[in-house]
């Protein structure tokens, strides 16, 4: 059982320290570990800090997410295979997602935000960065591609010839 | 993260991340929320998405040739495709398979050979590289009768 009330400190690996809701907290099987790991008194207002990889202006994100998202449902659905689709993200996540069109750096900041959701193992916004980054991609060309991942192709002639013979059914 | 670059005054600067900065599963999951065509076309992207896109497992429904006398039809299901792929080059429909079955598993496949075709070497090839899919079920169809 959780108790709304609960808080825990979060350090930032710029120095920085956050006191959150476990209600948000709960989410991140991360710091849920480090909870147990520290073994305290689960009504222990705040609880001890626990340190989290990310930086300050990432986990300010990371909170905003959680916030919205406090009441999903636990554990976080998993899709198989076969249900994997990217064209179900709801109409909040999007709408947080498209503020940081605004910022220079937006594709630096969802980086920053699906590698700080991998650390901290909160799978729904995960699951949500990465379909947004699936979804810049999806339908582009090769060259477009490489553009909006900043990449060089590596490939000799040869080897290029040689993947679009076998990428012919989709490409021609 | 970010990449600290040092100069050589002793200046610092953060180093821009990249897509091939994040860790491989994250690479993996982002390249498995992408359509078909767009996953393989990927593969030309870059050496590193060529091999991070095996790591991908594919579920699809249904793939269907058709061998019709002048050229061979693929449709797959479900796919962003529109139309069936119209291939008249045969090297190039095996090749693609034969990538294609690399990761990918399939409900059913169809193949549909109409009247007026003669393929029977090429059938042998066909079954061949389509035996190397992970399918439930391989239907043929000849019409030739």
């Amino acid at each position: 059982r959780i108790y709304p009330l609960m808080r825990v400190t979060l350090t930032t690996s710029d120095g920085a320290s956050v006191t959150v809701s476990r209600q948000l907290t709960k989410h991140s099987g991360f710091i849920e570990k480090a909870i147990t790991d520290m073994a305290v008194d689960d009504n222990a207002v705040p609880l001890s800090a626990v340190a989290v990889d990310v930086d300050d202006a990432t986990l300010k994100l990371v909170i905003e997410w959680l916030t919205e998202h406090r009441d999903d449902a636990l554990p976080y659905p998993e899709k198989t295979d076969e249900e994997r689709r990217a064209d179900d993200i709801p109409a909040w996540d999007q709408a947080f997602v498209q503020k940081w069109d605004t910022k220079e750096d937006q594709q630096q900041t969802l980086y920053a935000v699906i590698t700080a959701a991998d650390k901290l193992d909160i799978k729904g916004l995960l699951d949500m960065t990465c379909k947004t980054l699936a979804n810049k991609i999806n339908g582009k060309t090769v060259e477009e591609m490489r553009e909006i991942l900043q990449l060089e192709c590596d490939f000799t002639e040869e080897e290029l010839a040689e993947i679009r013979k076998e990428n012919a059914w989709c490409e021609n | 993260g970010d990449l600290l670059e040092i100069f050589d005054d002793g200046t610092e600067k953060r180093g821009e991340t990249t897509f091939m900065d994040l860790p491989d599963e994250m690479s993996i999951k982002i390249i498995a929320n992408l359509d078909l065509p767009s996953q393989f076309k990927m593969r030309r992207v870059s050496r590193g998405f060529n091999e991070l896109q095996l790591c991908v497992k594919n579920m699809l429904q249904t793939i269907e040739i058709k061998i019709i006398p002048d050229r061979y039809e693929m449709s797959i299901n479900p796919c962003s495709r529109n139309s069936p792929w119209q291939c008249h080059n045969y090297d190039e429909l095996i090749q693609g398979l034969r990538r294609l079955a690399l990761n990918t598993s399939i409900n059913r496949i169809t193949i549909r050979e109409e009247l007026g075709t003669d393929h029977i070497m090429i059938e042998d090839c066909l079954m061949d590289t389509l035996f190397n899919f992970e399918a439930d079920e391989l239907i043929t169809w000849n019409d030739k009768k």
